[in-house]
């Protein structure tokens, strides 16, 4: 219990390391554009490829739920597409995101501290915590959210695909469904959601790591340790915004 | 000039620096060598701020480093060289771009100032040829000579090195040693070698402070060791097999 502590007063200490007032700007959009690259244009196969049979899934149980003359059809492209904006999407493919980039996140770090190059940053007078992490948090912040509107498209595009293939649904009346009671706002909820995980990815991940002990070992420790807590936080608070959000 | 006065340092696993004062002077190669776990890497990462002390002084000409705010820290620290043991470059940058790096956070240069220093300092070791080849591809005498490129950079009044010679055979390592004693002598820097290596401290070690288990067992200029009177440092002279 004590350590559970000692680590949130290290967390915190840690984020308030992180945002400072930062000088060269230049380096740090041309790391931030490079972390995109790195951490979230290489996650948009799995992204699609999850999303595609997540999608696919979704909408061959929803029919099977749905096996009775007294609810219309198109009810399961309705059902679909919610439960792919409210939860499937942001929640699921966050999930999958903390063990992809969570884990390359805190493994990246933890190899830096253990080798010394965190502790060079240290020496030459810069802000290390600044100058690894923050690049990191906003490529997550603001990538995310494409990742899960991407996840959302793709998705119901497998829906669409697994309903015709399936003959479970045609084409015209998923499409109906989709177009039922449309509730933009659930869309903005699924991107705060998003918001709120990929800041939690990231610096949990990046805490595991920057505070990694120990050599290679204690590197792959610090990951594994960086991906579950991390998927129990984003548990946490995806109940706490829904409650808030929607409750 | 660096000097050390009265440092204690206690660490919770029970190991400690006791009371160490010694001075560090300008142009030359001082050395601080004892036995693995004799604490001589922790006064050295004490004296660069990447640990703190429970009590004593730091000072850099005078200036105590830890009562410096972290604003004057941090130009003491642009002034600071340090070549760590296993080279810490950058792995995701080229050998240039490791150079280049704290001229590029610290320096208010041209990027065709950067790239005409970074240069330079590669040509002083002589690795101007590797430029492009990233950290992965370079064997451990070129990462030690490229860490000390990146450390002298900055033109840095004081020079830190962990174990410079630790991992390499017994030509690079002379290499090594001749190219921190040329830099040394070259720019009036205050170089502080952590060592074991005896050889190292006969070719070119100046001042020489010898600790052991956390104690300064003995300090004073490389021709006085055989006249110690210090029993540890004898048997830890004698047991490396090398005249001076």
């Amino acid at each position: 219990m004590y350590n559970f502590f000692v680590n949130i007063g290290l967390y915190f200490t840690l984020l308030k390391g992180v945002f400072v007032k930062i000088n060269k700007r230049k380096i740090y959009f041309s790391r931030t554009i490079n972390e995109i690259e790195i951490l979230g244009l290489s996650s948009l196969f799995i992204v699609m490829i999850v999303s595609l049979f997540m999608g696919a899934v979704v909408t061959i149980q929803t029919g099977i739920q749905f096996e009775t003359p007294l609810l219309p059809i198109e009810y399961i492209g309705y059902v679909a597409r919610e439960s792919i904006v409210l939860e499937f999407a942001p929640t699921f493919i966050s999930l999958i995101l903390a063990g992809k980039i969570g884990s390359s996140i805190a493994s990246e770090i933890g190899t830096m501290r253990v080798t010394e190059q965190i502790d060079a940053l240290e020496v030459m007078g810069i802000n290390a915590k600044s100058y690894i992490i923050l690049p990191k948090i906003i490529a997550c912040v603001f990538f995310f959210p494409v990742l899960v509107i991407i996840s959302m498209l793709v998705g119901i595009l497998g829906g669409l695909f697994a309903g015709s293939l399936t003959d479970l649904l045609s084409v015209q009346d998923f499409i109906q469904g989709l177009q039922m009671w449309p509730y933009p706002f659930h869309v903005f909820y699924a991107l705060i959601k998003t918001v709120f995980f990929a800041f939690i990815i990231s610096t949990v991940s990046a805490f595991f790591g920057f505070y990694a002990q120990g050599g290679a070992l204690g590197v792959g420790k610090s990951s594994t340790k960086a991906v579950v807590v991390s998927c129990v936080v984003i548990l946490i608070f995806n109940f706490i915004l829904t409650q808030i959000m929607l409750g | 000039m660096i000097e050390v006065k009265n440092v204690f340092k206690n660490f919770s696993n029970n190991f400690s620096l006791e009371n160490i004062s010694c001075v560090f002077y300008p142009g030359k190669i001082n050395m601080i060598i004892g036995e693995s776990g004799s604490g001589k890497t922790t006064l050295l990462k004490s004296m660069i701020g990447l640990h703190s002390i429970d009590k004593g002084e730091i000072l850099f000409e005078k200036s105590n480093y830890f009562d410096l705010d972290n604003s004057e820290k941090n130009i003491l620290r642009r002034e600071i060289g340090m070549l760590f043991q296993q080279g810490a470059l950058f792995d995701f940058m080229t050998v240039l771009e490791n150079v280049k790096f704290p001229l590029k956070m610290l320096a208010n240069k041209t990027d065709q100032e950067i790239y005409e220093r970074a240069s330079f300092c590669l040509e002083r070791v002589n690795l101007f040829k590797a430029k492009n080849m990233m950290p992965s591809e370079l064997s451990g005498g070129m990462i030690k000579r490229v860490a000390i490129a990146r450390a002298i950079a900055m033109n840095p009044r004081y020079l830190f090195c962990d174990e410079p010679n630790s991992g390499l055979d017994p030509n690079t390592a002379i290499i090594i040693d001749d190219l921190i004693k040329e830099i040394t002598e070259e720019y009036n820097i205050t170089t502080i070698i952590n060592t074991h290596d005896m050889r190292s401290v006969v070719r070119i070690g100046s001042n020489i402070i010898y600790l052991s288990n956390g104690l300064l067992e003995w300090s004073g200029k490389k021709q006085e060791i055989k006249y110690s009177d210090s029993d540890s440092l004898n048997k830890f002279f004698n047991n490396s097999k090398i005249k001076i």
